[in-house]
């Protein structure tokens, strides 16, 4: 095992521990925190898919933005630091162990059947990245704009009116 | 090399057209809405109303054809543009709809309106979707507009909670719907739809690998969720009746329809090779969303909540159709989505139409004596009702007819029974209503009702949709045949 | 268990200072180890087969090593040189006891510093409170890694090295908010969500600034940058993303009239209330290093990097950084603190679409 292949398995742990923790954990914020390792971790793995744009993009976009927005979120949700661990009955535990572990079965033995074929190799570029976004999904790149702008949207009619107050009474 | 490989000038835009018209439609909305103030911005419904009628005109141009746009992210062809005209017609009835119950409760901005306008939009990308991205953002385009509009009440609790369930288990399903769809990439290495038949024709083994089976389930999940299929319904009744009732009315036919669209052009065009596999899933799917849908519905007290659980029952019914798979099967099925959207569209607009600001009225007691009162609106809403029971000479029964048939004609003899048998439980409580309406003393000090031209307009042309598709319906089945062979 | 883990800490992390020195010293070289190893990979895999392994190891980690040198030598002339121009600015001589000019008396300030008792709190959040002034310095060692203080004078030139930067930056947030929020204190709290809807605000205008000149340079990675500046300077062809992303700078480092996290008048002082002695210190010498990292990134993005004549790249690159450094602090002496609402008012309905204006021209400009 060359040394690239022990850090491999390193960031799958990291990944893996990320994501147990963030379910696992009673506190809201550590959840958020242990979400943020998982994505940091994927970044890395990303980096061994030989796409150091995305690997950037990732940590850019979900450390960056979704972290810190999740956060705001958490803090402005009241205060949950320190909360009564909240035991669940024990049904709802091994119903979910069981869940889990069917699921892993099936995957991993979808995974190993699958006759896997090996892609393009070499590293992908930024330009090839911005040439594919370009040309063959401009139209998709668009309404991505067109997401965001619903997004809002929802989000000011949500927000902003909720401020306004009740409207007047109907008079009859 | 060329940077840009669309037409600027030509067949590119021609195929969303319509939907460009809406969205300008929308940012106009928006902008007017900020201009005017206090209770003028009701306008913007009119202009919105306007929008609708505008986006029909591309459509001139785009009768007939057949062909992939945007390096074949959308294409247009005579299903998409069945289903956009269809997507039109609902989203112009709701505005219509909105117009005069919007300034009651209070919520006439124009964010309602460009909303409305944004949602169908996406829900037309849908409907012309020729690649997995298209069809997603289409989707994620109009469920974020759906989402905001369930919780647009905000003084209403119920609807803050519609519009929190609708949007945490949506997104929910929309993972599981892009999980799906990465599943399938990942067997297939191809997202466009057509690739995807092609590969799949192409490698006949890769259909008995377990990985696409799992992208298939998964992409069932997301759509299920959408059409509120049974094990996925769980979320209707709560958001149909906290939602607005212009907005419920606009889930309950819009939504649907544009997911059945999507529904249909994945199962059809990508993933017919996997036809052994869904239609037994299927089967089991309209089943039980016909039996719970129908058997729940009996025992409610809200109207609005009935009309929720009597939707699911209709996915159910139409999903007969799409289980048929033959091409009467698909024809029924969109036949059925465009009586279902004139019927649903009525019911819903004279629930709205009974309501107060304050008192929604939609309890089944509120309805004793309706008929007396409001002798035109029990009228309308005694059509609707028996089109929905599928009573003769309305479209609810000729859809009802057209789906079973096909069922039957495709040797799917049980389904066709349990749906026979489903309708027959159904009336019940349709008819329930009815006997509220008729046969009940009203009761003391409750007013109701609030006078809307607009709502009216809308009703009479629900009216005349019921009857023209119930009495005249082979004109628009034989369109409805010619769109679905494009599979 | 909890105790004796409690104990075990306190033994090495306790008040005695050089036990602490011994223990933080090995943490930071662990630090810096799994760093280089980290490096080391992500730039094995990036420039695949450019070197043999070996060289490239020891290349790297004379790199960090030198990283490592730059970090504390900025932290101390720094230290000396603020306090030096604030007492000229005030028309008074600033520090002058401690060796020739006062020079020596950072070295003084920081053999206090970690002779300082470290106090952990009772009611901390033990976690956060200790990760948050170690996470603080990770975007600034990886900014550091990239930025071509010569021509030949890198640790590694990176083809994505502007998005690593910009992507690593954003750590310091969840860095400081980790301290405002295991504090639990409220001022902590107040500076923690007060970095955070800055940084956001201000983060944008930034990247929309450093976009035009990616545009102008094709390219991503910092040396490509600073070799398409070779007729001109960028700062004379893109004045306003200079300037706006110099205002951006002064704003993401906290410094005045931005300095709201860590308003000394109103929250003590801020995110870093809680902390003291070396803990304290890890937090002052990442804001040191934020602003020489800042600046320097303002040098290679507009003032042409380490080109200069006559003298050698590397004193080019020292000279212009430091005289941004300069007059960052002379914004300090100059201007009065923002309001909250002017802060944000100004980047959001100011500075952004100024910023995307000036991508427009820029992008239609470099089109015709």
């Amino acid at each position: 095992m060359s040394l690239g292949e022990v850090i491999f398995v390193v960031i799958c742990l990291v990944v893996a521990l990320g994501a147990l923790g963030a379910v696992l954990s009673n506190s809201l914020i550590y959840a958020v925190f242990f979400l943020l390792l998982t994505m940091g971790g994927i970044g890395g793995l990303y980096i061994y898919l030989k796409t150091p744009f995305l690997a950037m993009m990732q940590i850019l976009i979900y450390l960056g933005a979704v972290g810190v927005l999740l956060i705001f979120a958490v803090m402005l949700a009241g205060p949950f630091w320190r909360r009564p661990k909240e035991r669940g009955p024990f049904l709802k535990g091994v119903a979910g162990l069981g869940v889990s572990l069917l699921s892993f079965i099936l995957f991993w033995r979808v995974l190993r059947h699958h006759p896997w074929e090996v892609g393009p190799q070499g590293e992908v570029s930024t330009s090839r990245i911005g040439r594919a976004i370009l040309d063959r999904y401009p139209f998709a790149f668009e309404l991505i704009s067109l997401l965001i702008v619903a997004s809002i949207l929802g989000a000011i009619m949500l927000g902003v009116l909720s401020r306004q107050g009740p409207p007047k009474a109907e008079e009859d | 090399m060329e940077l840009f490989k669309v037409d600027v000038l030509g067949r590119d835009f021609l195929a969303v057209a319509q939907e460009l018209v809406l969205l300008s439609f929308a940012l106009g909305v928006l902008l007017l809405g900020v201009i005017l103030k206090g209770d003028r911005r009701r306008y913007t419904g009119y202009v919105a109303l306007f929008g609708y009628v505008l986006a029909f005109l591309p459509l001139l141009g785009a009768i007939g054809r057949g062909y992939e746009a945007f390096s074949g992210m959308v294409v247009l062809d005579p299903f998409s543009l069945f289903f956009k005209v269809l997507i039109l017609v609902v989203g112009f009835l709701v505005v219509l709809l909105s117009l005069d119950y919007t300034s009651r409760e209070g919520i006439a901005f124009g964010e309602y309106y460009a909303l409305v306008l944004l949602a169908s939009a996406g829900m037309m990308l849908m409907a012309g979707a020729a690649h997995l991205v298209t069809l997603f953002l289409g989707l994620e385009i109009m469920s974020i507009a759906i989402y905001a509009l369930a919780g647009i009440m905000r003084e209403d609790a119920r609807s803050v909670e519609a519009a929190f369930k609708y949007f945490l288990l949506g997104a929910f399903a929309s993972g599981f719907l892009l999980y799906g769809m990465a599943l399938t990439y990942a067997s297939t290495g191809a997202l466009h739809l057509r690739e995807i038949e092609g590969v799949l024709a192409q490698k006949a083994w890769l259909t008995s690998f377990p990985l696409v089976l799992v992208g298939l389930g998964l992409l069932l999940v997301g759509f299920g969720f959408k059409l509120a299929l049974v094990p996925f319904h769980m979320w209707t009744p709560d958001v149909y009746e906290g939602a607005p009732t212009s907005i419920t009315a606009f889930m309950a036919t819009g939504v649907k329809a544009a997911a059945f669209a999507g529904l249909l052009r994945v199962f059809f065009t990508a993933l017919p090779a996997l036809e052994g596999h869904w239609r037994e899933l299927l089967w089991v799917l309209a089943v039980a969303t016909m039996t719970l849908g129908n058997l729940v519905a009996l025992r409610q007290e809200d109207v609005k909540r009935m009309l929720a659980y009597s939707s699911i029952a209709h996915a159910g019914y139409i999903m007969v159709g799409f289980v048929a798979a033959t091409e009467l099967g698909r024809a029924a099925v969109l036949f059925y989505l465009f009586a279902y959207a004139f019927m649903n569209i009525g019911a819903f607009a004279v629930v709205a139409l009974l309501g107060r600001r304050g008192a929604p009225n939609t309890l089944l007691e509120d309805y004793a004596g309706v008929g007396f009162k409001h002798p035109l609106l029990a009228v309308a809403m005694a059509v609707f009702l028996f089109s929905l029971a599928g009573v003769p000479p309305t479209a609810g029964f000729m859809a009802k007819f057209y789906v079973f048939s096909a069922a039957v004609k495709a040797g799917y003899y049980w389904l066709a029974v349990l749906g026979v048998l489903n309708s027959a439980v159904a009336a019940y409580y349709y008819l329930r209503v009815m006997v509220y309406m008729y046969f009940r003393e009203p009761k003391e000090g409750l007013q109701t009702g609030y006078p809307s031209f607009a709502g009216a307009v809308a009703i009479l042309i629900a009216l005349w949709g019921v009857f023209q598709l119930g009495i005249m319906p082979s004109d628009f089945l034989a369109l409805a045949q010619r769109s679905v062979q494009v599979f | 268990m909890r105790r004796w883990l409690r104990e075990q800490f306190d033994r090495y992390f306790g008040s005695d200072p050089v036990r602490l020195l011994f223990a933080l010293g090995g943490l930071f070289f662990a630090t810096l180890v799994v760093l280089a190893l980290l490096y080391w990979v992500v730039g094995k895999v990036v420039t695949a087969g450019l070197e043999a392994w070996g060289w490239d190891l020891v290349r790297l980690l004379l790199g960090l090593l030198g990283v490592m040198v730059v970090v504390f030598g900025n932290a101390l002339f720094l230290v000396w040189a603020e306090r030096k121009v604030a007492g000229h600015m005030q028309i008074r001589i600033g520090p002058k006891e401690v060796g020739p000019y006062g020079l020596l008396q950072s070295i003084a300030d920081s053999v206090k510093l970690l002779a300082k008792e470290i106090i952990t709190p009772r009611f901390v959040d033990r976690p956060l409170y200790l990760l948050a002034p170690l996470l603080i310095f990770v975007p600034c060692l990886v900014a550091m890694v990239v930025i071509p203080f010569d021509a030949r004078l890198q640790v590694r030139d990176i083809n994505v090295g502007i998005v690593m930067i910009l992507a690593f930056s954003s750590l310091t947030v969840l860095a400081i908010f980790m301290a405002g929020w295991g504090s639990v204190n409220k001022y902590s709290l107040i500076g923690g969500v007060r970095s955070i809807s800055q940084s956001i605000a201000y983060e944008i205008p930034m990247l929309l600034s450093i976009l035009p000149v990616v545009m102008m340079a094709r390219s991503l990675s910092l040396k490509e940058v600073v070799e398409a500046q070779s007729p001109y300077w960028f700062v004379l062809v893109q004045p306003v993303a200079f300037l706006i992303y110099f205002v951006c700078a002064v704003a993401e480092t906290n410094r005045t009239p931005f300095d709201l996290p860590e308003a000394e008048s109103e929250l003590v002082a801020g995110y870093h209330t809680e902390y003291s002695g070396m803990r304290f210190s890890l937090f002052f010498l990442a804001e040191y290093t934020n602003i020489f990292i800042v600046c320097a990134l303002a040098t290679t993005f507009f003032l042409g990097g380490y080109k200069g004549p006559v003298l050698p790249g590397v004193v080019w690159f020292f000279l212009k950084t430091y005289a941004l450094i300069f007059v960052i602090m002379w914004f300090r002496w100059t201007f009065p603190r923002v309001r909250f609402d002017q802060l944000l008012n100004f980047s959001w309905k100011f500075l952004i679409p100024l910023a995307m204006a000036n991508l427009l021209v820029t992008g239609g400009l470099l089109k015709l």
